[in-house]
């Protein structure tokens, strides 16, 4: 089942989607400026 | 294929681990932001509170946490535009409100007024408007001190008794007690006046002036002319007064003249029986008036001469005549013959004439002067260019004419 080509494709389309929620989630933290607070607390 | 599936597994579990940091960290945030949505709606609450205080409106009620939280997104814009125009609102009461106090400063004449921003910004109204209320306070202070000064000034020059309190708000009828009395004084300095012009005017002083700059010199035109009109009246006085004790003096004497006339018309009563006794004895009619007596030397008397050539010398151009200074005429007083010296002198002249002088035939012959007078006869001269003289020509005198 992990060699079928379906699973690849979920796999990537489930790549596809986490990589988009991660990217808005970027946008809105660099909205907010949470990169600098989080950086600048460690 | 199972290689890609792996390395994609293990991308997605990192892009999850990552997911889910970012998660933590955006839902830490987003707590923050209803907080602050929540503190804002308070603070917007509270603002509207203080706006709505002893302002009328009910601003706050509309504007209340609940209303303006995060979860009446929809109605935000409609309620906080409110909010805004109820702020605008109070801010344009304020610069109203700022301008009439910096008018009523210009209004009471304040010095050192502070301007229009002065009395608008936070920092500065306060100043401005205790300042503002200071003026006005000196205003009325001057406004009734002045008012006292003029009531106590209307009582001691004017006798006028004046309401301090009436003034002070202005009472119409309280000035008016003042106008009244200062139109009777007004009304009196201009009868004075009239009265002095009149004055003056009987004196013969015309064109007094009695504006302010030439006031005391009319009134002293006008006194200087009856003084003069009192000097004349008391020199007339004791010109009347001699006048009068020259009356009586003369009245005095009028009356002893009158009684010398009196005794003179007994005297001339008693002179006139005189002379009538004396026409009688003279034989005049006593109707008549007695002629006057020649004087001696008198025309009447020359007038009565008549002579006659004694000798005429035509040698020595001289002829003689037979008057002279004992040659006497007689005037007829009534029965009486009066015997009047004629005085015949040298200088008399003599007209030489020729016929009757009782009749109408007698011509003139010569003129002469006598040079040389003897007792009984003189001399004369004969003028040139004469006709000749004979002895016996008549001589008499002629009056000139």
């Amino acid at each position: 089942m992990f060699n079928s080509r379906f699973f690849t494709v979920m796999i990537f389309l489930t790549f596809v989607v986490v990589v988009a929620a991660v990217v808005f989630q970027a946008i809105e933290m660099q909205e907010y400026n949470l990169f600098q607070t989080m950086f600048g607390s460690k | 294929m199972k290689v890609v599936n792996v390395v994609l597994s293990i991308l997605i579990l990192l892009l999850a681990i990552t997911s889910a940091v970012f998660s933590y960290f955006l839902f830490a945030k987003r707590g923050q932001m209803v907080d602050g949505w929540s503190k804002m709606a308070t603070a917007i609450n509270q603002t509207a509170t203080e706006l709505d205080r002893n302002s009328g409106t009910k601003l706050a009620a509309e504007l209340t946490p609940a209303a303006l939280g995060h979860d009446q997104y929809d109605a935000l814009d409609g309620k906080l535009a409110k909010l805004t125009a109820q702020t605008k609102q109070l801010v344009i009461e304020r610069d109203a409100l700022a301008d009439a106090l910096r008018r009523i400063g210009s209004t009471v004449e304040m010095k050192n007024l502070g301007s229009e921003a002065a009395f608008r910004s936070l920092d500065t109204y306060s100043t401005n408007k205790d300042d503002v209320i200071n003026g006005v306070r000196d205003a009325i202070n001057r406004r009734n001190s002045s008012l006292r000064n003029l009531v106590e000034l209307a009582r001691q020059n004017l006798k006028v008794s004046l309401d301090e309190k009436a003034l002070q708000s202005g009472d119409r009828a309280a000035m008016e007690k003042l106008s009244g009395a200062l139109q009777a004084i007004a009304k009196r300095r201009d009868n004075y006046e009239s009265g002095l012009r009149n004055i003056a005017g009987q004196t013969g002083t015309t064109g007094l002036d009695f504006a302010e700059d030439k006031y005391s010199a009319s009134t002293g035109k006008a006194v200087s002319s009856v003084k003069a009109l009192k000097d004349r009246y008391n020199d007339t006085n004791s010109k009347l007064t001699k006048a009068q004790n020259d009356i009586k003096n003369l009245e005095s004497t009028i009356a002893n003249r009158n009684n010398e006339i009196s005794n003179l018309k007994k005297t001339v009563a008693g002179r006139d029986n005189q002379l009538n006794e004396l026409k009688r004895a003279l034989n005049i009619d006593t109707t008549q008036n007695l002629p006057t007596p020649w004087k001696p030397g008198s025309e009447e008397a020359r007038r009565a001469l008549l002579g006659k050539v004694l000798e005429v010398n035509t040698h020595y151009g001289y002829i003689c005549i037979d008057l002279g200074k004992d040659t006497m005429v007689y005037q007829q007083i009534g029965n009486k013959t009066e015997k009047v010296d004629p005085k015949v002198a040298p200088g008399l002249e003599l007209v030489v004439a020729r016929g009757n002088l009782d009749g109408e035939q007698s011509d003139f012959v010569a003129r002469v002067k006598l040079e040389k007078v003897d007792n009984s006869s003189s001399i004369a001269n004969i003028p040139p260019e004469s006709l000749p003289i004979q002895v016996g020509d008549i001589v008499y005198y002629e009056a000139a004419k």
